[in-house]
């Protein structure tokens, strides 16, 4: 008797939660996570009970990312999911990269290169501020001060170097010197926000403002951003979105769940495999960019690892990293295989990479190093970049065939970044999101960072970026280019192993948000049916 | 009796007299430790993409107070703190006290409701199951208690979320805003997060209330209670349950002061953004400021509810004398 | 009619080890204005037996699995909860041994007075607690206006335990059943109590059922006793008849067992051999037979019934008159 109720209740209650998770999850039997019961109840569900906020409400957008915002200011916050978001929505460069990554203009009307030294750009004249105040040339002087004042820590600086003088020819017209020619300039200038010169500076990181679409009214830390249209926008009859609301999440099968609910309408850059969930949910599609400038690499501490100092033994281990298993079991194929360091939409690009898996020509190489019974080494890994995990994880099994012993570490942010700035690494697993077409923003920001470290001994590849960057002839520019490209691959300073998808999830009824290869979202015309 | 409001002052001021020095010790011990930790908040400023000279690295050093010696650092905030001001976030400069009050609300009417939606069926439940150990209801309890217990609560979370916002659409699945701005709403977006944890609390009050009953049953004095012919409920809800509610009120007490920093899985859960999540980010963050701000309001909440809780004993049992 | 009639009382308690057989048939009756003793060592069933009276035994692992209590003829263990409510405290009540856990802690010793007051005489707080210093006063609490509002912890064991009888008699109860009452308290206060509750029985009328296993207590308080062994009842009868011509070997053991100031001091002190049996595993025939020194064969076997030696002592012995050899 007594043995008999307790049985029958832990059954029941198995029964109960078994139902509840079945029901809940409405992706189909092909997922294979859940339970089969109540199936049928599932799928109608979702499609049309939205509870939340936003859910009928076309007038609103509601956004989840990923962490929350905590510094608004354009020139020092350089993380992901705000340049993603606020950066170029809430304030506006004087042009941006479209979805084809071609120069698309916003603050400016049309640009002059005089020569190489000279830049000039005439500015649009029914532009305002949110706070009332026109936007002037006197803006963009104030903004590129403001950058390169070192006190102010922007962390563009380092693509100005060769920024001599911003000077307002009028109120409509801005005049760029420089000492160098800088090829790389102007798309640095496509993703440089422009500041409003009479706003508080001590405010920026707090208070926003700029000339976009939105304008920014309040934050609520860990709780949400909310903007409203700006109704004096000088394209304000395009914008059809009266608020927008950005929702920090730190678990995005949560924020998947609340898109589900009707919660949440688009959830910015998510993991390929959020991605196959979202495609499972009825009323819920990806957005996918149609290229993508997000590469995932790989730095290698050669200074620090004997091993790696011979590029052969180097060869030999990306011999085995099986490139293309990887981007179909982590990316689902969503993924393009790199063809050298830089993206495949930079200029200049040349295949220098070769992804053949071939164990057997592996351990032919790595018999005749000086490392043929194998070695041992770490790689750190974010915490939060599953994606790099599970890539690791496949390695270190082929890794293993070869007597390679990889250790896996996965550290949190604080960590992982000392290790990373300080170059303490054996190797380390980061992604670089390339801004524009040019090379040499990526040589700079990724490769020349390393010259006292892992490049330390490879003088030709220093000289090389630094006369890239200068260098205006476009055929002397791929020459240089090309060899970078073969340095890096024949040396393996960094390998970029996949360029990455730009994914997001978003409900069906929301069209007209443009994501460009970077990643960065324009939602002037965004709208929900 | 002996107790008067005079009384009760001088005692309320002594404890919170000699709590000082336990917060003194937290404060140190919470400096040292943020401190020890791996991770420079400098650097996790300056970003993988910032200027990493050493000269900008000096500036935001200095901009954040870390290039003094770590003394002075110490002593420069006790002294900030002393005067009511707990210094800015390293991160945006955005005043501390300012955040710390907006989030303490939020923690507190999420865990005072859960914890009293918790005792309001804990009582009745955990009392009546110990007349009948072994009975219908308690076994169910047990199940039901110990399932609760065993479940993690971002499980539990998520499978109300599931139910009650995906399939059924009763509820909104997140967010949070103030009752003075819009009760319903706020009700509305309190009933998932307070029974998520407050599910967990009746666990582990009806467990406690159903073994300490079955113990005050045992007594003699219930006994003698029985013996003088007073009828059941009497010696139940007025003989036993005051014996129990002595070591009860610790019990509740002790889970209010840890829920005040430990409601960081459902505060992230249903983007509440309260205390809990608040000190998480800055740890992330290595935000010593916040940090320490944060661990020291959960501190001082400690002492309070401590001191409580004592004051609350020395009202219902006169054995305990105020001293 | 007799005030209270046991007759065949059986109470065991039930566990996954067995059957515990406490109380084994038991019958005795007690007059109105008597006070009986019911004497036996630990163990032997009689607080069991108390306790069954009022319907007290923990149920579980305890039951009263046959019998009948009769009180001026009505069976008090056919009564539902409810009824058996209004004689506790009431017509019978109950007193016990620990004085010091015996009272609520958290209650004022003059609402603890109070309740049965209230409960049973319908009174309002403030006839009752005038009627609670009266009977603080009467037994022989000083300053009794200020201990009603005492709680327990200001008040000796030896005070604790006269509130417990001011308790038990507010209502003026035809029987006081008294379980051990002074058992925790030192000599003197004991020799107190004692006096307290004969005087209170003069007063009153009340009878009183006292147990204890203290010979003395029962020399000095009883008029009648019953000797309880292992569940049963193996000799009763008036004091001074079993305290002269104990019947039963076992009584007879346990009077051989009292020190006496005429002893040698170098003598080893009498003890009964051998131990209580397992109330689980209880031996067919007489349960004493283990340890007797005068066990016949008959007494292995079969359990001897009630005789009567002389008018009024009873006795449960094959040999009716014990062993030979005192």
């Amino acid at each position: 008797m007594k043995k008999c109720i307790t049985t029958a209740i832990v059954l029941l209650l198995v029964l109960s939660i078994l139902v509840v998770a079945g029901c809940g999850s409405s992706s189909g039997d092909a997922s294979g996570e859940t339970a089969s019961a109540g199936n049928s109840a599932g799928t109608a569900a979702s499609a049309d009970s939205p509870a939340g906020a936003a859910s009928g409400n076309s007038d609103e957008l509601v956004i989840g990312i990923n962490g929350d915002i905590d510094d608004f200011n354009p020139q020092t916050n350089q993380m992901n999911n705000y340049l993603q978001t606020i950066a170029f929505n809430c304030y506006e460069p004087l042009m941006h990269h479209n979805e084809s990554m071609e120069y698309s203009m916003d603050l400016a009307t049309e640009y002059n290169k005089v020569d190489d030294l000279t830049y000039t750009f005439t500015l649009r004249e029914d532009a305002k501020f949110h706070n009332g105040e026109p936007f002037t040339a006197a803006d963009v002087v104030y903004t590129f001060e403001y950058i390169q004042n070192p006190d102010n820590g922007a962390w563009r600086a380092s693509q100005y170097t060769t920024l001599t003088s911003v000077t307002a020819d009028n109120d409509y017209q801005v005049t760029f010197k420089l000492n160098e020619p800088t090829p790389a300039f102007l798309d640095s200038i496509a993703y440089t926000p422009i500041l409003c010169k009479s706003a508080d500076p001590a405010t920026l990181s707090t208070n926003p403002v700029g000339t976009g679409p939105f304008k920014f009214i309040s934050w609520t830390p860990n709780d949400n951003i909310s903007l409203e249209k700006f109704d004096e926008y000088y394209d304000a009859d395009k914008v059809s979105f009266k608020k927008v609301m950005i929702k920090p999440f730190s678990d995005y099968t949560v924020a998947i769940t609340n898109m589900e609910a009707g919660a949440v309408d688009l959830l910015v850059n998510i993991t390929p495999d959020n991605a196959q969930t979202v495609k499972d949910t009825n009323g819920l599609n990806v957005l996918q960019a149609s290229a993508s400038n997000n590469l995932m690499d790989l730095e290698i501490g050669r200074h620090n690892v004997e091993a790696f100092k011979d590029p052969n033994v180097l060869k030999a281990m990306f011999m085995v990293f099986d490139a293309d298993t990887i981007n179909d079991q982590i990316f689902y194929g969503m993924g393009n295989k790199t063809v050298s360091c830089f993206p495949s939409s930079a200029k200049y690009s040349t295949p220098t990479y070769d992804w053949t898996y071939d164990p057997e020509g592996a351990k032919e190489l790595l018999a005749q190093t000086n490392f043929k019974d194998g070695f041992e080494f770490e790689v750190k890994v974010l915490t939060a970049d599953t994606a790099s995990e599970k890539a690791m994880t496949i390695w270190q099994a082929d890794l293993a065939q070869l007597g390679i012993n990889m250790k896996i570490s996965k550290e949190e942010m604080s960590i992982w970044l000392d290790n990373y700035l300080n170059r303490t690494y054996d190797m380390i697993a980061n992604n670089y999101n390339m801004v524009g077409v040019d090379p040499a923003m990526f040589c700079s920001i990724i490769l020349s960072q390393l010259k006292d470290y892992q490049t330390a001994d490879l003088p030709e590849l220093n000289s090389l970026i630094e006369e890239g960057a200068k260098e205006t002839d476009e055929t002397k520019r791929a020459d240089i280019y090309g060899n970078i490209q073969k340095l890096v691959a024949e040396n393996y300073p960094v390998v970029e192993w996949i360029e990455a998808p730009q994914l997001c999830g978003q409900v069906d009824p929301l069209s007209g948000v443009q994501v460009n290869p970077v990643g960065y979202l324009f939602l002037k015309e965004a709208k929900k049916s | 009796m002996q107790r008067s409001g005079a009384s009760i002052l001088k005692y309320s001021l002594k404890r919170i007299g000699l709590s000082v020095l336990v917060l003194l010790l937290v404060t140190i011990i919470v400096f040292a430790a943020v401190r020890m930790a791996p991770g420079d908040p400098v650097l996790t400023k300056i970003g993988p993409y910032g200027d990493q000279s050493q000269e900008n690295y000096d500036r935001i050093a200095a901009q954040m107070g870390l290039d003094q010696p770590v003394f002075i650092q110490y002593f420069i905030w006790i002294g900030q703190i002393l005067s009511g001001d707990f210094g800015v976030s390293l991160r945006n400069g955005a005043d501390i006290g300012d955040l710390i009050l907006q989030k303490i609300p939020v923690s507190l009417e999420l865990i005072i409701v859960a914890l009293v939606f918790a005792i309001a069926i804990a009582i009745p439940l955990g009392t009546k199951s110990a007349l009948k150990p072994g009975g219908g209801l308690d076994q169910t309890l047990t199940v039901l208690t110990t399932s609760a217990l065993a479940m993690p609560g971002f499980c539990l979370g998520l499978l109300f979320i599931v139910l009650f916002s995906v399939q059924l659409g009763w509820l909104p699945p997140n967010g949070y805003i103030s009752f003075a701005q819009n009760p319903v709403e706020n009700i509305r977006l309190l009933i998932m997060p307070a029974l998520t944890l407050g599910l967990f609390e009746m666990a582990v009050f009806t467990r406690f209330l159903r073994s300490e009953t079955i113990s005050v049953l045992g007594s003699n004095y219930i006994r003698t209670a029985r013996a003088k012919g007073l009828p059941q409920k009497k010696v139940y809800y007025k003989h036993a349950f005051k014996n129990t509610l002595v070591t009860f009120v610790t019990v509740v007490g002790n889970e209010f002061a840890t829920l005040m920093g430990g409601t960081i899985i459902t505060e992230q859960l249903f983007g509440w953004s309260g205390l809990g999540w608040f000190i998480y980010q800055s740890v992330i963050n290595r935000d010593y400021p916040a940090v320490q701000a944060g661990v020291l309001v959960i501190a001082l909440s400690f002492v309070v509810i401590n001191l409580v809780v004592d004051l609350v004993y020395t009202a219902i049992d006169p054995r305990i004398k105020l001293s | 009619m007799n005030l209270l009639e046991v007759k065949d009382l059986e109470t065991h308690f039930f566990s996954r080890a067995g059957v515990a057989k406490a109380v084994d048939k038991v019958s005795f009756n007690l007059e109105k204005g008597e006070i009986l003793g019911v004497v036996g060592e630990s163990g032997c069933g009689k607080s069991v037996t108390a306790m069954s009276i009022l319907q007290l035994v923990k149920s579980p692992p305890g039951k009263i699995v046959g019998g009948e209590v009769l009180f001026e003829g009505q069976n008090l263990l056919a009564l539902s909860e409810e009824e058996i409510e209004k004689v506790r405290g009431n017509r019978i009540s109950m007193i016990f041994q620990e004085p010091m856990t015996s009272l609520n802690p958290l209650f004022t010793v003059g609402e603890q007075i109070m309740e049965p007051l209230r409960q049973h005489r319908g009174m309002d707080k403030n006839a009752a607690k005038a009627e609670a210093v009266k009977l603080l006063t009467d037994v022989g609490i000083p300053l009794p206006e200020e201990r009603v509002d005492e709680y327990p912890n200001a008040l000796s064991g030896g005070m604790r335990q006269r509130v417990m009888i001011a308790m038990a008699l507010c209502c003026r109860p035809e029987i006081l059943i008294a379980d051990e009452p002074t058992t925790a308290l030192d000599v003197t206060i004991q020799a107190q109590i004692l006096e307290l509750m004969k005087d209170l029985r003069d007063d009153i009328g009340t009878s009183i059922i006292m147990i204890t296993h203290d010979l003395g207590v029962v020399a000095e308080l009883c008029e009648r006793a019953v000797v309880m062994y292992c569940g049963n009842i193996i000799e009763s009868g008036a004091v001074e008849e079993i305290f002269k011509h104990p019947a039963h070997p076992y009584t007879q053991g346990l009077l051989k067992a009292i020190p006496k100031l005429t002893d040698d001091s170098n003598s080893k002190l009498y003890n009964i051999r051998g131990s209580v049996p397992n109330l689980m595993d209880l031996p067919k025939g007489c349960k004493f037979a283990n340890r007797c020194d005068c066990c016949m064969d008959q007494c292995k076997t079969s359990m001897p019934d009630e005789t009567f030696v002389s008018k009024g002592h009873m006795v449960r012995c094959f040999r009716n008159g014990g062993c030979e050899n005192e």
